[in-house]
């Protein structure tokens, strides 16, 4: 093989080197496909060629054509995971593209097609990445869009016209080589910049304001934590300006020069202990916007504390529902809860597999108590305000405790497990299910929401899935990875991800000497740490995970079967089960708590 | 790679879009152009008689046949139907505002994944979870008996706030208004949907309304 990659490069200077390249790929892929038959072989060719043009057509033949990749994982497991990956991001590509798309969901769509056209991603492999003008040609060449769909992707791509504009080139050459990730992360930079200076130095809140903020487009590009900020920001205006109206003169010369924070810090101390009806709706809307006082705020002592009595609340809590008992059976069956509470940057709560604990945000916590006018130490002190506590935030630990579910599953299984939009679908189920029951059958739990919806998003949202998931689970399963999660890979796309860079690390090793390979198998991460990473991780350091690891987590994925029958069995329970809690009487507990 | 881009813009002071203020990002001048001129352009809004110049073309799949707009993406999940039994053609039409306008026509079979009977999915569809017609994010009129095309059908609307980053605590959100018509069949039903941001409804409604005038099952 050294002579004629010698013989390669050589012909690369004199011209001759492409007829050179063609006896080299030649000669590998008889060697390959030795064990196929003469028109398997021409089949394959076929298959090899189109594919890497990323014909959508011919992927899709493929991945149908289960007789054939059968036949060549057989004769050629590395080439069969090779084309399988790419065929399958084709695949990917194409139903990403083809759903329904609406002009609010740029940012779904941009974060979509970040994750699937990068550096060392399948797409790159049949011509689309790392940089994503290519798909444009590919959209061009294969598919009928709308004019429409086609302007959406060139924002979603921020394609360098749509984002500067047309007057200017400066700087052209240098943004088409980039991945949308890096264009994504310098415009968010811009925006948070700017953002950051609002909220440092603008005293204005009133309506004109508002809009001005609103209709500028820069804030579009707001990464998730900087859009929670913005629209926090929003609500603060919002409710400063609809405050201001009740002030008098002196109250309001003390506000008028001070940025947001202060303005809402301050309104915050002159609604207190307001008895009509409006101040007392007012306030509610002030609380729950403005950041904690001193004593509304957790310290480290109290987090703890917090933590630990939550923990026990939660579980009486969901105890005796459909879901509860579910997460309850599991948590009976061995597995450790580990309540905690921290900055969740964006999010009301998550699951973090690497330390096992569920994590709720301290500041969805702190709005819960300002809301209703608690003191850290007044709720640590009663057990009635914990068990309210722990009711308002239940529906998301259900959700979270379904994540931890899911890890277990994969590591009794003994199989690889990447985050998938799977997933999001049967945790976010699970939390309506719960939610569901809970309206039906728990009278506190029904008045606390009906009470906490009037004055926080966290409540609405809950009502809210659990309003379209009642409305039908099928389409709820559509709006999960349209509207919620399009960030995340379904498990095609991650598998797909995944096996193509496997896949190519092992083509890589067979052309490596054996001290090379001695090195990778003395010094590489070993199952356990391949096991344990994320799709980012596992696809950005193949090169330094043993050998056996990554056969392991290939022979994993390529029984894909094994994942699908696990994520359409949840599917099929919680929306059976959705019946069951809403036309039956639901049999009384009998799980005990852990 | 990314800082040196930043370097490079903040070296050589590329300028936005149609020279906005600094850091303001222009939105595409001719995409725009392009979203408005999408197949719907009713001369006026509220008034179905005036969307005349909508072209509509015929539209057929195994459980019924109907005129959709011309230029409305049209799309199916057939595995989704495979599985779950639920046939469903989806339209997405023009944009207003920042949300689309889009209309589902679908046939529900007996032994489908959701529903048991038509009953059921007006039951499920014209209240909350919990049986309210009115809730801070969400407002439903009453179910009316009617018939579209000499069949017995039953409507409704909806009135939601959605939103936008459900995964987030982010607040932003949209109001949005769904027309519902359900159409019990021999087996099964039919159930045709329109779905449109508030301050856009009236104005789409008639292509909506042309759609369900030529609606027939099979």
């Amino acid at each position: 093989m050294s002579i004629w990659l010698k013989l390669f490069w050589r012909g690369t200077k004199t011209g001759k080197g492409l007829p050179a390249l063609a006896l080299v790929c030649l000669a590998a892929f008889s060697a390959h496909a030795q064990d196929l038959n003469e028109a398997e072989t021409a089949k394959l060719k076929i298959y090899d060629e189109t594919i890497s043009t990323a014909n959508p057509t011919m992927s899709k033949v493929f991945l149908e054509d289960a007789a054939f990749a059968d036949r060549l994982k057989m004769a050629d497991p590395e080439k069969a995971a090779a084309l399988i990956a790419k065929a399958q991001a084709v695949n990917d590509l194409e139903q990403l593209l083809d759903k329904t798309w609406r002009d609010n969901q740029e940012i779904e769509l941009s974060r979509a097609l970040s994750i699937r056209i990068d550096l060392n991603k399948p797409l790159e492999r049949v011509g689309i990445g790392p940089a994503p003008e290519p798909l444009l040609r590919w959209m061009a060449r294969y598919k009928r869009y709308s004019a429409h769909k086609e302007e959406l992707v060139k924002r979603s791509i921020r394609q360098f016209e749509v984002v500067f504009g047309t007057n200017s080139t400066t700087g052209k050459s240098q943004w088409e080589i980039i991945t949308i990730r890096e264009r994504n992360a310098f415009l968010a930079e811009q925006a948070g910049r700017r953002l950051e200076n609002y909220l440092e130095n603008e005293p204005r809140t009133d309506s004109t304001f508002q809009n001005q903020l609103r209709n500028e487009t820069i804030f579009k590009y707001l990464d998730p934590a900087g859009r929670g900020r913005y629209e926090r920001y929003l609500t603060q205006l919002a409710a400063a300006d609809a405050a201001k109206a009740k002030l008098s003169a002196p109250q309001l010369d003390k506000i008028k020069d001070q940025a947001i924070e202060q303005q809402m810090y301050l309104l915050g101390g002159l609604f207190d202990k307001s008895r009509s009806k409006g101040a007392i709706s007012l306030e509610r809307k002030v609380d729950s916007a403005r950041q904690s006082k001193p004593g509304e705020t957790l310290s480290f002592q109290n987090n703890q504390l917090l933590a630990d009595m939550l923990q026990t609340a939660l579980v009486s809590e969901i105890k005796g529902t459909v879901a509860g008992d579910k997460v309850l059976t599991f948590y009976n069956s061995g597995a450790k809860l580990n309540i905690a509470i921290e900055s969740c940057q964006g999010c009301y709560a998550k699951y973090e597999p690497s330390s096992g604990r569920i994590i709720f945000d301290s500041e969805m916590i702190q709005q819960y108590l300002r809301v209703n006018n608690l003191t850290t130490e007044a709720l640590l002190k009663s057990k009635s305000q914990i068990a309210a506590l722990a009711r308002y935030a239940s529906p998301i630990f259900v959700e979270e405790a379904t994540h931890q579910m899911q890890h277990d599953w994969a590591a009794k299984a003994g199989i690889y497990k990447p985050y998938v939009q799977e997933d999001e679908v049967e945790a976010n189920s699970m939390q309506a299910l719960y939610t569901t029951e809970k309206m039906r059958r728990d009278a506190k739990f029904k008045a606390l929401f009906l009470r906490m919806e009037k004055s926080t998003v966290y409540a609405q949202k809950r009502m809210e899935t659990m309003d379209r998931f009642n409305e039908s689970p099928v389409k709820f399963d559509r709006m999960i990875r349209q509207v919620y999660y399009y960030g995340t890979p379904s498990f095609e796309a991650a598998s797909s991800q995944i096996l193509s860079a496997v896949s190519s690390e092992l083509e890589r090793r067979k052309t490596l000497d054996a001290k090379a390979l001695i090195e990778i198998e003395e010094s590489g991460a070993g199952l356990e740490d391949a096991m344990a990473m994320t799709i980012q991780e596992l696809t950005g350091s193949v090169a330094e995970i043993k050998t056996a690891a990554l056969k392991k987590i290939q022979n994993d994925l390529l029984h894909k079967t094994v994942y699908t029958d696990h994520y359409d069995s949840a599917s099929d329970w919680t929306g059976s089960m959705l019946t069951t809690v809403k036309t039956s009487q639901v049999p009384k507990p009998k799980v005990r708590a852990p | 790679m990314l800082k040196l881009l930043l370097a490079f813009f903040l070296l050589s002071g590329c300028s936005y879009a149609d020279d906005n203020a600094p850091g303001t990002v222009a939105e595409p001048s001719d995409g725009r152009k392009a979203a408005e001129s999408a197949p719907v352009k009713p001369k006026a809004s509220g008034n179905a008689g005036q969307n005349a110049a909508v072209k509509h073309e015929p539209y057929n799949m195994d459980y019924f046949t109907c005129q959709v707009p011309a230029g409305w993406e049209a799309g199916r999940d057939k595995a989704s139907e495979a599985k779950n039994k639920i046939y469903e053609l989806e339209l997405l039409g023009p944009r207003v505002e920042s949300a689309p306008v889009m209309i589902y026509a679908a046939y529900y079979a007996k032994d489908n994944g959701d529903f048991k009977t038509y009953d059921e999915f007006i039951e499920r569809n014209s209240k909350d979870a919990i049986g309210r017609t009115e809730t801070p994010t969400r407002k439903y009129t009453p179910v009316k008996e009617t018939a579209l095309n000499g069949i017995k059908a039953f409507s409704f609307e909806r009135e939601v706030k959605e939103f936008l980053h459900p995964e987030s605590t982010s607040e932003e959100s949209v109001r949005v208004r769904e027309k519902i018509y359900v159409l019990p069949a021999k087996e099964g039903f039919f159930v045709l949907h329109y779905y449109s941001p508030v301050s856009a409804f009236n104005k789409h409604l008639p292509v909506f309304k042309k759609l369900i005038s030529t609606f027939t099952p099979l």
